[in-house]
């Protein structure tokens, strides 16, 4: 069977959406990695809730984890130890 | 010759394909879905992530708050405002209900408890033994000291529901008789068959002035606990079958010896002080024959092992007839004698209780008020609006 050789306008016109299409993914990726990013730090950030959370109420511990830096989840402020005779127990504050 | 239907469509596909762009058109539909795909993918993560931040950070600002209220009376709800979410705490009676509400919309309600101190420490371990012999005995456990065991709230015992009044226990005189050849001098409850155990039990604590028999069988007891209940046995435990708990509640025996008994080993395993057997106590042997305080897991008829779905506290001595499992905390204050050589307990773990923010029926309490542990409830209906008695002015 004998192929008709295609039109140079048609090809034009797969190679520039093949183009697009290809910057739109790369694209879409991109912002796939990065949203993937920030949910990772957010959820290592969230253990770290967790665990703290999981503090309130008991004896001081010895040594107390960086907790100033929970930037993902309270925007503009942060989180400080206050111990009090039935326990400690952590306050939110406005970041200074 | 013609060409058949199938070859003729695939001729007919394959000439499609052929064009560059509707090739091209096909791959960039199928690249362009399968990146949304992962963007998608990335953003349903994202939100999960941020629901279960938001749900810690209600919990966060509501422990706070709890904390910070602890010494306001009852009053009208207080709303303050932390890092963007609306926080109304209500002062009750028996604690605190606070409602979280963060900028989103996103609102908790949470129910706190007002605990009068801290229960004892050692409940929050899956097993403390006073002898340090014992550690190897019952792996994962701990050593304490005899100060640090937990006391009973001789208050509180009295305020409790005795086994004479409850239709879930039920005396049994004969059923000692049934074990040992002399029965037992104290009087012997069991659990009432005709009753589902703990339903019938108003409050959590519980107190049978006597021994409590739990019968060999085939099927474990079972019982349905909505609330944590404490079985407080002012005599000794014999368990001859497994028990099982359901219903979201906890369950925890605590065996105290009465002050006329003794503790014991029973060496021989006949249920009574006698020559072979080991006085735990320095003074001599005096009070009922059985002793005091003394748990038996496993009796004639017992299967294999005994499975507590439950927390055991052993103010005397812990026999072993058969193999055993405690789901809950294991507390033994004495020894533990294997009355059938080889049966070994096992302390599961299952659960134990956050002694700092949970209250433990029937203990004295250490440290000032705090508040409990953060109970989520799903909704709260509104209190209806409050309508006087008498009317302010005579109806005309």
């Amino acid at each position: 069977m004998k192929t008709q050789p295609h039109p140079p306008s048609e090809l034009m016109l797969a190679a520039l959406l093949l183009i697009a299409s290809s910057t739109g993914v790369v694209w879409l990726r991109h912002e796939a990695t990065a949203v993937n990013a920030t949910t990772e730090a957010r959820r290592q950030e969230l253990d770290c809730l967790v665990g703290l959370e999981g503090m309130v109420g008991r004896a001081v511990p010895a040594r107390f984890p960086d907790i100033g830096a929970f930037g993902g989840h309270f925007a503009g402020h942060e989180l400080v130890w206050t111990v009090a005779p039935t326990g400690a127990y952590l306050t939110i504050r406005l970041q200074r | 010759m013609t060409t058949p239907p199938a070859f003729a469509v695939s001729r007919r596909w394959w000439t499609c394909f052929a064009s560059p762009l509707l090739l091209c058109a096909t791959a960039s539909f199928v690249l362009v879905f399968a990146a949304l795909l992962s963007v998608a993918r990335a953003v349903a993560n994202a939100e999960g992530v941020r629901q279960k931040a938001v749900h810690v950070c209600a919990r966060l600002a509501a422990d706070m708050v709890a904390m910070q209220q602890l010494s306001r009376p009852a009053g009208e709800p207080v709303g303050v405002q932390i890092a963007g979410m609306q926080v109304t705490v209500d002062r009750q009676h028996t604690g605190w209900r606070i409602e979280t509400r963060g900028a989103d919309g996103d609102a908790f309600v949470f129910l706190c408890e007002h605990l009068v101190g801290a229960a004892p420490e050692v409940f929050g371990s899956r097993a403390a033994v006073v002898d340090a012999g014992l550690l190897e005995r019952i792996p994962g456990s701990r050593q304490v000291h005899r100060c640090e065991l937990p006391q009973l709230d001789e208050q509180a015992l009295a305020a409790a529901v005795h086994a004479d009044v409850t239709p879930t226990l039920r005396r049994d005189c004969g059923i000692a008789l049934l074990q040992w050849a002399a029965g037992t001098d104290g009087d012997d409850y069991v659990f009432d068959r005709r009753h589902t155990c703990g339903h019938e039990v108003p409050g959590d604590l519980l107190v049978v002035p006597g021994h409590l028999w739990i019968e060999p069988g085939e099927r474990p007891l079972e019982f349905e606990l909505t609330r944590d209940l404490v079985v407080v046995v002012r005599g000794n435990l014999y368990v001859g079958r497994s028990i099982a708990v359901a219903g979201g509640g906890r369950l925890l025996f605590a065996v105290a010896r009465d002050p006329q008994a003794c503790v014991f080993a029973d060496r021989d395993g006949n249920g009574r002080w006698s020559s072979r057997d080991v006085l735990r106590e320095d003074a001599e042997f005096t009070g009922p024959i059985e002793g005091g305080g003394s748990v038996y897991l496993g009796l004639t008829g017992s299967r294999a092992t005994v499975a507590l779905g439950a927390g055991l506290v052993v103010g005397g001595e812990l026999h072993l007839m058969t193999d055993a499992r405690v789901a809950g905390p294991l507390i033994v204050s004495h020894g533990i004698t294997a009355t059938t050589p080889g049966a070994r307990v096992d302390a599961a773990g299952d659960w134990v209780f956050d002694p700092d923010r949970e209250r433990v029926p029937g203990f004295l309490t250490r440290g000032g008020p705090r508040p409990g542990r953060l109970r989520e409830v799903e909704s709260i209906p509104a209190p209806p609006p409050e309508e006087p008695l008498y009317l302010a002015q005579p109806a005309r």
